[in-house]
């Protein structure tokens, strides 16, 4: 059972969204509400599993939930939902402890499809994101513990040169499982690299 | 002595002088009659005075004045000093001392002003010329010091030499026959670096006249031989004179008595035509001795008596106290005691004399030497006037350059100020751009993009019967389409520049608020003063403007329960809207919610710098005022 928070501002898509998961098996939506703050309450004792947000919120932003979530829940898994993956807060949100997103034009199968994919340990990643996420890795020198392992990085540089992950499972000969679960590594290491320079700068190094 | 100075002034006139070939004074006369330029009338009086030096020196002076004259008009320092300096040298020829020194003095300072340290040099021999003829020497070898010291420095020049051959002549005067000798071998050695051959000749008389003072006759014989070798082919009859003296030195240093006598005969004859008795009267002395040595007492006594004459004539002491001693130790030798004591009575007398003169001498010296010091820091003093004054004419002309530079500076500061102006305006205008264009995606995205996902959401839901979603949904979809061509249509409503104006603005508010309210059913009633201003209002003011409004419209839908709503506007230099409900207010827990929109309306009319309250009871009433100096400072269309 994979138990669900919504956080969403429109109310349609909100209402769809629960109404979407609720009918699907093995999954429990715990909340479902409009405000990072009303989410940040309903987190308060015990979080969901899986956190789908949106990332254009009223008052506090979607990114400002999951770095509160990645903070306090560190198990909870946020699925940020956007309109565009060209915008920049995905990248953002994926830096702050997101560990996937979906299209909001992503029609219902294709909603659960993500939310099992997130919770077996995949991660969808686009070619614009995976751009980011390299120069994120060459920008923050990341201690050894959380650098890239040598697969991880040809996954990201044929991500970033636009192939899909079926393209990619054949050239690396991996199946597509193998390269999202790639790709929620690398969203791991890159929260792990982005904590650990936080800290470094909490410390004042 | 007239040699000395009128040396000279003859140097003078060679510096000075045009180059035209006139040979009478009366032809110079008429070109000066006729000459209009100041500076060649200058030339050619400066050259008369130089011709009538000699024979008539109240014409020389006269001439010289009139230079003079002109000079002062022309107030060029260098003819001014020229002018001085030819007056100096005809007063120190003509023995007028005092006229001669403040001559001195102002071509000084006017060569000095000029900076021509070899004119100083000229100055400081006449000045030592005359110091030495007054019998100050002390002060003439000052003179000579001071002018071989601005001579130094120009190795091509031969006045230098006339320096060294009045120094030696008075180092010997002064006895001291070694520093003559140092003075006369450089003499030597420059005029023959220079290959003048009569200068090698006056050197080596010179030397050779130390060396017999210094009683070394092999020395002398040897400078004797080399100033005969030089002489030979000269022209000048002063070295003329000379070189009979020398040959009868030579001659008597040879013992050849009857040779030397006969020297020194012609030497006087040929003096005669000179009329420089000083020589002459050396001349004598030593023709007096040659006699001596040949026991012609008698002959040697008249010698002796006669430069006794001269010398007193010419007021020259020591020659006649040498003179006096000849006569004593003639008058010992023939055992004439009574004559002896007679001129040891004038010896004593002279020696009396010349003592009392040379005390006096030396403390006019000192009072001279004093007064030569305040004069040099006069000059100093004019110096650094002059300097100053220099100085300020330069600061004159770099405040000039620095106005110059400064009004070039404040061009070139305006035009890149400008520039930079203008390309801050296009950045500022770049960026604007680029945040409209964000503004624009962001809407796109927030607006579009979220409605229309649902709408793809929703009929995918709608067609799978596991959702059980039926037909209200349709109605959703249906009305969700509406709001987003609605939205579609109020995005291109601000991006479009035909509507940038206050009254197109208020026409598009009314006409939604119209539409919006009848389809919620709430009766509205739109007031707003009769005349507008033609105010234009930029696309992203336009957009602020109706999104508050929109706002507020909607939350009196879907909150205030109202069936009534008053909007007012009033534009003078504030745009004001008041959006009045008859509905049940706002209560506190809305206030609260997140995403109740008050909170946006209020970051919005912070943008426009505006102001908005709500008045509660009876209903609602929201007041946005916005300046209008808010509609077009952020243009980018």
């Amino acid at each position: 059972m994979i138990s669900i928070g919504i956080i969403e501002d429109l109310d349609d898509y909100r209402k769809l969204l629960q109404l979407l998961l609720e009918h699907t098996e093995d999954m429990q939506v715990l909340f479902s509400v409009r405000s990072a703050e009303e989410g940040i309450i309903e987190c308060g004792d015990t979080a969901p599993t899986v956190c789908i947000v949106d990332i254009n919120l009223p008052g506090r932003s979607g990114i400002d939930f999951v770095r509160w979530i990645t903070a306090h829940h560190p198990g909870t898994l946020c699925l940020m939902c956007t309109a565009y993956d060209t915008d920049d807060k995905v990248f953002q949100s994926l830096e702050a402890g997101a560990h996937g997103y979906i299209l909001k034009a992503t029609p219902p199968g294709g909603i659960v499809e993500a939310v099992k994919e997130l919770y077996n340990g995949g991660s969808p990643m686009s070619s614009e994101v995976a751009r980011k996420v390299v120069s994120a890795f060459s920008r923050k020198k990341a201690p050894e513990t959380v650098a890239l392992s040598d697969r991880e990085k040809e996954v990201l540089e044929l991500l970033s040169t636009g192939l899909f992950y079926k393209e990619i499972s054949l050239q690396l000969n991996i199946s597509i499982e193998t390269v999202k679960r790639h790709c929620f590594n690398i969203y791991q290491k890159l929260h792990v690299s982005n904590r650990t320079e936080a800290v470094n700068k909490f410390k004042g190094w | 002595m007239k040699y000395i100075l009128g040396f000279f002034y003859l140097l003078l006139i060679f510096t000075t002088a045009t180059a035209q070939n006139i040979n009478t004074t009366d032809s110079l006369l008429q070109l000066v009659q006729k000459e209009t330029d100041s500076k060649k009338k200058f030339d050619l009086l400066i050259t008369l005075g130089g011709m009538y030096v000699f024979t008539n020196a109240d014409s020389a002076v006269f001439f010289n004045a009139k230079a003079l004259e002109i000079a002062k008009q022309l107030k060029v320092d260098s003819l001014l000093a020229n002018s001085y300096y030819a007056l100096a040298s005809i007063e120190a020829t003509r023995n007028n001392y005092e006229p001669a020194f403040s001559n001195c003095d102002s071509a000084f300072k006017y060569f000095s002003a000029a900076g021509n340290t070899l004119a100083l040099a000229m100055v400081r021999n006449v000045q030592g010329g005359v110091y030495m003829a007054s019998g100050r020497n002390e002060l003439a070898s000052q003179m000579y010091f001071d002018a071989i010291d601005y001579t130094k420095n120009d190795t091509a020049s031969a006045r230098i030499l006339y320096t060294y051959h009045n120094l030696v002549i008075l180092l010997n005067n002064m006895n001291k026959h070694n520093r003559a000798l140092e003075y006369a071998l450089r003499q030597y050695e420059w005029a023959k670096r220079l290959n003048i051959p009569d200068e090698v000749a006056y050197a080596c008389s010179n030397i050779a006249d130390t060396y017999m003072e210094l009683k070394d006759s092999l020395n002398a014989k040897i400078y004797i031989n080399r100033f005969i070798e030089a002489y030979k082919h000269s022209a000048d009859p002063y070295l003329q004179v000379i070189g009979k003296n020398q040959m009868g030195m030579l001659k008597y240093i040879e013992k050849n008595y009857e040779t030397s006598a006969q020297y020194f005969l012609q030497s006087l004859t040929l003096n005669n035509n000179l009329v420089d008795q000083q020589l002459g009267c050396i001349t004598l002395l030593s023709l007096g001795r040659v006699y001596q040595k040949m026991n012609k007492y008698s002959m040697a006594d008249s010698c002796f008596l006669k430069a006794i004459d001269i010398s007193r004539e010419l007021n020259i002491k020591e020659e006649r106290k040498s003179a006096f001693e000849m006569l004593i130790a003639n008058a010992l030798v023939q055992k004439d005691y009574k004559k002896a004591y007679t001129y040891m009575e004038s010896l004593q007398n002279i020696r009396d004399t010349l003592l009392n003169e040379k005390t006096e001498m030396a403390i006019a010296d000192a009072e001279a030497k004093y007064k030569l010091g305040e004069k040099q820091q006069e000059l100093e003093l004019a110096h650094a006037e002059r300097r100053i004054q220099t100085a300020d004419a330069s600061r004159q002309r770099t405040s000039k350059l620095i106005i110059l530079f400064s009004a070039a500076g404040i061009f070139l500061m305006t035009m890149l100020l400008f520039n930079r102006y203008k390309l801050k305006k296009e950045l500022e205008k770049h960026n604007m751009l680029l945040e409209e264009r964000t503004r624009i995606g962001r809407e796109l995205h927030d607006d579009l993009g979220g409605g229309l996902s649902t709408i793809r959401l929703m009929t995918e839901m709608i067609k799978d019967p596991q959702f059980g979603m039926n037909g209200s949904y349709l109605n959703n979809i249906s009305f969700k389409s509406k709001e987003l061509i609605q939205n579609m249509n109020e995005i291109v409503w601000s991006l479009n520049n035909g509507n940038d104006n206050i009254a197109g603005m208020i026409v598009y508010i009314r006409q939604y608020a119209g539409t919006f309210l009848e389809d919620a059913n709430i009766v509205l009633s739109f007031e707003q003063q009769q005349t507008v201003p033609d105010i234009e209002v930029d696309g992203h003011t336009r957009r602020h403007i109706f999104l508050v409004i929109k706002e507020a419209l909607h939350n009196i839908v879907k909150h205030s329960g109202a069936d009534e709503v008053k909007i007012h506007i009033s534009i003078n230099d504030h745009f004001t809207i008041s959006i009045a409900d008859n509905g049940k207010g706002i209560s506190d827990t809305q206030r609260e919610v997140p995403g109740n929109g008050l909170r946006n309306m209020q970051q919005r009319i912070d943008v426009l710098k505006g102001r908005f309250h709500i008045i509660q009871q009876p209903g609602t009433t929201i007041t946005f005022s916005i300046p209008c100096t808010s509609f077009y400072n952020k243009s980018v269309s």
